[in-house]
């Protein structure tokens, strides 16, 4: 697609680093102490968490499907880890009863999305609603969790640093290199891809869609599940009331933002990381010149907005590109 | 069997007896004029309670204060919460209105949204009591914190201690919340108004982090690193300020940059003060709370007087808890207010 008219285009990947590109210049020049690497790393702490759950969300739209449930199941599973800790459980049989949670929400949303047959939007938007509900009722008492004094000790896996570097950090580019090998390299990788490119053809071709359909939302709701992890042990607690807030869309944006088409099959990895560095330097210069709330939001908008105007003027859509699904 | 429903209804029969009769089933209590009155004012009398959230730990506070009142007094109570969402909370408040209880007390979210509900509630005749957020609308009562006030304590200790004169750089910054909330509004205005007879104090950054930890844990990481000198922090909530105190732990200032925030004061978040995470904490008092908040019901329970006919405030003073003073017992815990008794 790219030499479609016999000329090299710019994706919108390419588009949005560029853009991040020219930020991080102009912020560089202008703001004081941007450059500096303690500023730059925390740059990116910032968007870790947001990034890891752009990883999960990556892998169901390449699939062809969305998972709207990615945000709850990161919430109130990792609720329910420190609720146990709280009433005494160790807290590494917490944490696997929390994966065990969270792998469970996955099944159930692949399944009503493979064999139910009920498109991914509503499935998973039903089911947050129903872990919400059920969490909240049977599992989880507070609206807002600490993490127990006596499991303090876990606080390093979001909130260390190991060589300088802040563990929160080190587990997005860890995941990110797992995702990038996935998606690359192995063959369920590819298979997704075929998936979300077109799925009926996948099927001809002998690719199990459905189980791996189940297969693609288990892996969204374990990375929820890490991301939580990361998040509790970074800031010591986990607000359930997030699950309200408009996160999920954020995290749509910055897979969005990167390229990676709602249509499926298309992007990887490197889309995923464009995405959050632009969110990224786009925050941290934001609250380095001190911007106002309401400003920022607009700012964000607009940014979003340009990205997406940008690359329907460069890669205008035409019967060739665009494809059945596509939203 | 038969004898057995000859027992029910001999004993239905006394009971029906003796609620006609009223006073006189309890011929041998003592009355003194007033208590025998007291006792009786609040039976068959129903209260609505309204609250944010089931899990919210000023709701649970106010929730167990008046469910254990309600047992010992022995009115009927019925607790409903409307999760964070005006509409739903909306919706509970005509439901309760249409339910005619004697007494309807509710927690706001905001300022606006019930204004006009509370008015069709006095006009129905409900007595109606606000607690912790004040609507526009002035009801029967409001009783809870005055927000302004906490806010003063909050940036009048942290100029005390950042002032150039105190030693400190006279670099602080704000971490705000919603800025269109109302406790985040007049906290603000609290706040320039301190500022506006500190001249020497420089607020470096006042973002926003939307109530949440983790966004607060980014805006304050990346601060602390522009501001190396950085004086001391003051936030809104101490739920999204925990996010605030992991960052400034992560930066190895825990001690030098003074972290000040405001909460219910409930035992799990107040005990971050012993650990150093907060350096001044401004509790909001749910036990007085609660307790004045029973008053204000048992008072509207006894008087016969018209809804709405001579509205009160009871400001309840917001406590001020340092490390150096604080001590666990200062924290508070639902259990503990359950097992306050009322008789």
């Amino acid at each position: 697609m790219a030499t479609r008219r016999g000329k090299y285009q710019l994706t919108q990947g390419e588009i949005v680093l560029a853009i991040s590109v020219f930020l991080f210049v102009v912020f560089g020049v202008t703001l004081k102490g941007f450059l500096a690497p303690d500023n730059l790393l925390a740059l990116i702490q910032n968007v870790s968490i947001l990034g890891i759950l752009g990883l999960g969300m990556a892998l169901a739209i390449i699939g062809r499907g969305i998972d709207l449930a990615i945000v709850t199941t990161m919430t109130m599973s990792v609720a329910w880890v420190l609720s146990l800790a709280g009433h005494g459980v160790p807290p590494l049989g917490a944490a696997a009863a929390g994966l065990a949670f969270a792998l469970v929400i996955g099944a159930i949303a692949g399944v009503l999305i493979a064999y139910v047959e009920i498109p991914a939007i509503f499935a998973t938007l039903a089911l947050a609603s129903v872990v919400y509900g059920f969490s909240r009722l049977a599992l989880v008492g507070e609206d807002l969790i600490y993490v127990p004094p006596t499991a303090e000790w876990t606080r390093g896996f979001g909130g260390g640093v190991i060589l300088g570097v802040p563990t929160s950090v080190i587990v997005f580019v860890a995941l990110a290199a797992i995702g990038a090998v996935y998606l690359q390299y192995t063959k369920p990788g590819r298979f997704l891809r075929a998936i979300g490119d077109n799925p009926l053809k996948a099927r001809i071709a002998g690719i199990p869609v459905r189980p791996m359909t189940v297969v693609q939302y288990m892996v969204s709701a374990v990375t929820g599940f890490i991301a939580g992890l990361v998040m509790a042990t970074l800031i010591g607690s986990m607000n359930t009331r997030q699950v309200n807030s408009t996160m999920v869309y954020d995290v749509i944006l910055v897979v969005v933002l990167g390229g990676i088409g709602l249509s499926g099959g298309r992007g990887g990895v490197r889309n995923v990381l464009v995405g959050t560095l632009l969110i990224g330097i786009l925050l941290n210069g934001m609250t380095i010149m001190d911007v106002p709330y309401i400003l920022q939001n607009l700012i964000k908008g607009l940014i979003l907005l340009v990205a997406i105007i940008v690359d329907s003027l460069i890669n205008p859509r035409d019967e060739q590109t665009s494809q059945q699904g596509d939203i | 069997m038969r004898i057995w429903s000859k027992t029910v209804l001999m004993a239905s029969a006394a009971l029906c007896l003796g609620m006609l009769a009223g006073a006189p089933a309890r011929a041998g209590e003592y009355d003194d004029g007033q208590s025998v009155k007291y006792y009786d004012s609040f039976k068959g009398k129903k209260v609505v309670l309204i609250v944010i959230s089931s899990g919210m730990d000023i709701a649970q506070g106010i929730a167990a204060g008046l469910t254990r009142q309600a047992q010992d007094l022995g009115y009927q109570i019925s607790v409903r919460d409307y999760n964070w969402n005006n509409d739903q909370g909306a919706q509970a408040i005509s439901q309760a209105i249409s339910e005619k209880p004697d007494v309807l007390v509710v927690q706001n979210l905001d300022m606006q949204a019930y204004a006009s509900l509370f008015k069709r509630a006095t006009k129905e005749g409900i007595k109606t009591i606000q607690v912790q957020v004040k609507s526009t609308a002035n009801t029967d009562a409001y009783v809870g914190v005055d927000w302004y006030q906490v806010a003063h304590k909050n940036i009048s200790k942290l100029v005390s201690v950042c002032s150039p004169s105190a030693g400190g750089s006279g670099k602080i910054a704000i971490l705000q919340g919603t800025p269109n909330n109302p406790t985040n509004f007049i906290g603000m205005k609290a706040i320039a108004d301190v500022l506006a007879d500190h001249p020497e104090i420089k607020v470096v950054s006042q973002a926003a982090a939307d109530w949440d930890a983790s966004k607060a844990h980014g805006v304050v990481a990346t601060v602390l690193k522009q501001t190396p000198d950085l004086c001391g922090y003051l936030g809104f909530w101490d739920g999204q300020d925990a996010g605030m105190a992991a960052a400034v732990a992560e930066a190895g200032l825990k001690g030098k940059v003074f972290t000040t925030t405001s909460g219910a004061g409930e035992k799990s978040t107040c005990d971050k003060i012993a650990d150093g995470s907060f350096d001044n904490y401004v509790a909001y008092g749910i036990p007085e709370v609660t307790r004045r908040l029973g008053v204000a019901v048992s008072v509207a329970l006894q008087q016969t007087g018209k809804a709405g006919a001579d509205p009160y405030a009871d400001y309840v003073a917001a406590k001020e808890l340092t490390k150096a003073t604080f001590t666990p017992d200062q924290c508070w815990t639902v259990d503990q207010i359950k097992q306050t008794s009322w008789k």
